[in-house]
């Protein structure tokens, strides 16, 4: 927050400079960014998937949400790795007394693409009567209610305030209520009225698109071709005094799948990739000669863990995945290193705890609890577990059962299926039989979430910057609690047979304290704790993290490429110029 | 004529209904439904995936779902598609346009050549240019379309001779109709070869068999015996016969033309029907899937009436009567 509250006294100073020598005219209060680009041109990105609505309220899948994302702007700017950068629409903010909420104050200025006024109205309109109503947005009224599913209150306060606040303190209030984009209220007003905003803004209404970001959608081609032209409104500007972006337009071209956007790329088609770590050493090697630069944006908050059902249908299972020494030895018969070099090529790094180091919540601490690959240091585990091993040499429990147990994973992901098979290869080392069935994605989705019907799996759920992001996987009885769930939960679980260990309870009392928690330091403390006490617990098995990479032309100037979960090089779209 | 065609219009009803109840058992069978994505997301609440269940109706049983959709289909209401919030006839049209021009720009590749190719072979039997198009034949045969496909797309990312994939290029919106029609022809090339070399190789031996079969008729003996005129015996009497079995794989080949370019339509990256429809199946986008099949189903019914119109008039003997 100190570190927000500087740049925007930079920024305030520097609006100064600007108001005094460049835009004397207008009052609008710009945003000046450190940029020195050149005006016009055309960018080319792509596309694997086409979008399939313009209404963010109803956007679900990042093909979508990419091109929302554009379109409409927040009161919140997030940078490169989804960190808070600074005030958006919102000049500036300040936390109200009690410390419950916000008191937002928005640009003067501001105009909408159609040239109509944006004022603290819309931003008053847009949450009344769309996020905080369920019914008029797909998800987004969970991501802005607190912790037990309240929503906030709002009060516009005069022309350019309007004031956001929670029952009580809510640590990251913030994040969520300026993370979500403001709509024009003369635009949306009637069609809400009239009953019609979930067919609003499809793809056939691009002819009806106003918006509040860099850019906005002129033309729509199904499976060809997504235009993007310049706002000439947008409110961010460069020291000489130009208005952003840089861009005339961004074309983002269909693509069948990641091959076609490699050839595509290396015939000068498209200014940009996001290679998979099979692709890369190719492109990297015609880098110098093709003029291209290639690298590593950084790791993601993408994970992929193994998973024991601690309520697993076959009962002398949950024996052994209760039991922490056990889960734990399994981690250290986990081959990482081999499996970054056969999944990912190299690019990637092992992953110890439930936190992306590309997050600011992350502790180094969890490494040196790293569970490296020792086949020795497990069965050394496993024996102090009171397990052994019979004349065949395969691994038997304390009751003289054998150890044996289905692995699954979603059919057809290769990395998840290679994953898999490289730990029946390893548990068989420390003598368990691993039998491994990889099903269905929406058989998988059943059986996580319905049936209760696995015994483990390898999977990967998307994390963020915030570690709040997981409460419900963490929280005992949260609806993704999957490896232990909580008998009002899921009903396959036996209430009687229910067992909760220690390390558990003290995760959940983290999470649900630390949204109360509004000192950066002390929540930063308590998910250090979080984090500790996951990887000595180890309900899940973390594995490895994929980093996330790029190729660009060189031409290609202003980018930044972080780990946001937007398009890597999108985030920052005004900067962006070819020189 | 008519009567038949009519007869055989009001006999599809009943088939399309049985697909559609196959179809949509079949699909309500699959294990989960849309919104399982949903369920696997850490930020949407149980609440919600409720609110949208009901919204959608999976919370009635299939049965329920199926009359509802019907009766919604017989008023003229095809439905929405969960993912785009659309018409999904909306969705579908837009993409006709594209798969039907690929389709009919093959076929015509691929008939205009085959069937020449084929009578030439006939007439020039056992000869070297024989052999060649039967060498050429089997490997249009034998090669699935989708990795002659990608071999097409390396060669074009290799030689910058053809596009990579799509049917405009991106600044089509600016051409003019000659220029339009000129990039189409360039796109088109790649996608129609690739898809239309088997079906070619497989009517020009088609049309190579049947036409030696004619040949070595006794009316042909006959017919040169008496001193007809070459050229009059194999193009007037001998084709015409030969002609009658393509005209059946023709009128199949018409059901095909909206469901047969899938897999060339998704490596190329062409904005037709397929990759719609395939991401509508991935992602359990049910009405959407419905409507592509039924528009596949009757396709298919057109296609087969089609294929028996053509063959009544093309050979004298056959007669549609029904009293």
């Amino acid at each position: 927050m100190k570190k927000a509250f500087s740049v925007l006294l930079v920024l305030c100073f520097l609006l100064g400079i600007v108001f005094a020598g460049i835009v004397p005219s207008e009052n609008l209060q710009y945003i000046v960014e450190d940029v020195h680009g050149k005006v016009g041109g055309t960018l080319y990105y792509y596309s694997i998937s086409d979008p399939k609505t313009f209404n963010p309220a109803f956007a679900q899948e990042t093909s979508s949400t990419d091109i929302t994302g554009i379109m409409w702007d927040s009161l919140v700017d997030f940078g490169k790795n989804d960190d808070i950068r600074g005030g958006n629409l919102a000049l500036d903010w300040e936390v109200t007394p009690e410390g419950n909420g916000w008191t937002f104050t928005i640009r003067k200025g501001l105009q909408w693409s159609d040239g109509h006024p944006l004022t603290a109205e819309d931003v008053y309109w847009t949450f009344k009567n769309i996020w905080f109503v369920p019914e008029n947005c797909l998800s987004t009224y969970d991501v802005i209610t607190d912790a037990q599913g309240r929503p906030p209150q709002i009060e516009k306060l005069d022309e350019n305030r309007v004031k956001i606040w929670y029952r009580e303190p809510y640590a990251v209030g913030l994040r969520q209520i300026g993370g979500v984009q403001v709509f024009p209220k003369h635009i949306v007003e009637p069609v809400l009225a009239a009953g019609k905003w979930k067919e609003f803004w499809t793809l056939a209404d691009v002819n009806k698109l106003v918006g509040s970001g860099p850019m906005l959608v002129s033309e729509y081609l199904p499976d060809q071709r997504v235009v993007l032209k310049r706002n000439p409104y947008y409110f961010r500007v460069d020291p000489a005094g130009n208005r952003l972006p840089y861009f005339d337009t961004l074309i983002f071209i269909s693509v069948p799948n990641l091959n076609t956007a490699q050839l595509k790329f290396e015939a000068g088609e498209l200014d940009y990739l996001a290679p998979q770590a099979a692709q890369y050493p190719n492109l990297k090697a015609q880098a110098a000669a093709k003029k291209w630069d290639v690298g590593i944006c950084g790791p993601t908050y993408s994970t992929l863990f193994l998973a024991f059902n601690q309520h697993s249908p076959t009962k002398e299972q949950q024996y052994w995945f209760r039991n922490k020494k056990f889960r734990n030895a399994l981690s250290c018969a986990i081959d990482r290193e081999t499996m970054i070099e056969v999944i990912y090529n190299g690019l990637a790094q092992p992953q110890w705890g439930p936190v992306s180091p590309a997050s600011p919540f992350y502790d180094p601490a969890v490494e040196d609890l790293a569970a490296t690959f020792d086949i020795a240091k497990s069965r050394a585990i496993l024996k102090e577990a009171g397990f052994t091993w019979n004349a065949e040499g395969k691994l038997i429990d304390d009751r003289g059962i054998q150890v044996k147990f289905l692995l699954t994973t979603n059919a057809g992901n290769n990395q998840r299926e290679t994953a898999c098979n490289l730990m029946v290869d390893t548990f068989g080392q420390i003598g368990i039989d691993v039998i491994f069935n990889p099903i269905d994605f929406n058989t998988l989705v059943g059986a996580l979430t319905a049936t209760g019907n696995w015994e483990t799996m390898v999977m990967g759920l998307t994390g963020g910057p915030d570690p709040h992001s997981g409460s419900n996987v963490n929280r005992i009885d949260g609806d993704l609690h999957f490896w232990n769930i909580h008998p009002d939960v899921g009903t396959w679980a036996d209430p009687d047979n229910y067992w909760i260990s220690n390390e558990e309870w003290q995760i959940d009392r983290i999470f649900r304290d630390q949204v109360r928690e509004m000192d950066e330091e002390a929540r930063w403390q308590m998910f250090a704790d979080y984090q500790r006490l996951f990887v000595e617990e180890a309900p899940l098995v973390y594995t490895v993290q994929a980093l996330r990479l790029y190729a660009k032309k060189a031409e290609l100037k202003g980018t930044d490429p972080g780990s946001s979960s937007s398009p890597p090089i999108l985030w920052n779209l005004w900067g962006l110029y070819r020189e | 004529m008519l009567k038949f065609i009519i007869r055989r219009l009001i006999l599809s009803i009943p088939v399309l209904l049985g697909v559609s109840i196959l179809s949509f058992l079949i699909i309500s069978a699959a294990p989960g439904n849309f919104l399982d994505v949903f369920r696997l997301d850490p930020s949407i609440s149980r609440e919600t995936v409720q609110r949208l269940e009901r919204e959608f109706g999976f919370d009635k049983d299939p049965f329920t779902q199926y009359l509802t959709w019907l009766f919604q289909v017989v008023k003229g209401n095809w439905g929405y598609s969960f993912q785009f919030k659309q018409p999904v006839f909306n969705l579908i049209w837009q993409r006709l346009g594209a798969t039907l021009l690929l389709s009919l720009t093959t076929l015509v590749f691929s008939w205009a050549i085959g069937i020449p190719l084929g009578i030439y072979a006939a007439l020039k039997q056992y000869s070297f240019k024989d052999q060649l198009s039967s060498v050429i034949a089997f490997l249009g045969l034998s090669i699935p379309s989708f990795f002659f496909s990608l071999l097409f797309l390396y060669f074009a990312s290799r030689t910058r001779l053809f596009p990579i994939g799509g049917m405009l290029s991106v600044n089509s919106s600016q051409m003019n109709t000659w220029e339009l029609i000129v990039d189409y022809l360039w796109h088109v090339i790649g996608p129609a070869v690739t898809l239309g070399f088997s079906g070619l190789a497989g009517i020009m031996r088609q049309m190579r068999g049947q036409f030696l079969d004619q040949l070595h008729m006794d009316y042909v003996e006959f017919a040169k015996a008496k001193g007809m005129p070459r050229k009059v015996v194999f193009y007037k009497h001998a084709l015409r016969n030969a002609i009658n079995p393509l005209i059946t794989i023709f009128g199949y080949s018409l059901s095909g033309l909206l469901g047969g370019a899938v897999l060339t339509e998704t490596v190329f990256g062409w904005p037709g029907m397929g990759r719609l429809v395939i991401q509508a199946l991935t992602a359990q986008d049910l009405y959407l899937v419905m409507a592509s099949l039924m528009v596949s189903s009757l396709m298919l019914i057109i296609g087969n009436l089609a294929a028996d119109i053509l063959l009544a008039l093309v050979d004298p003997r056959i007669r549609y009567r029904f009293h």
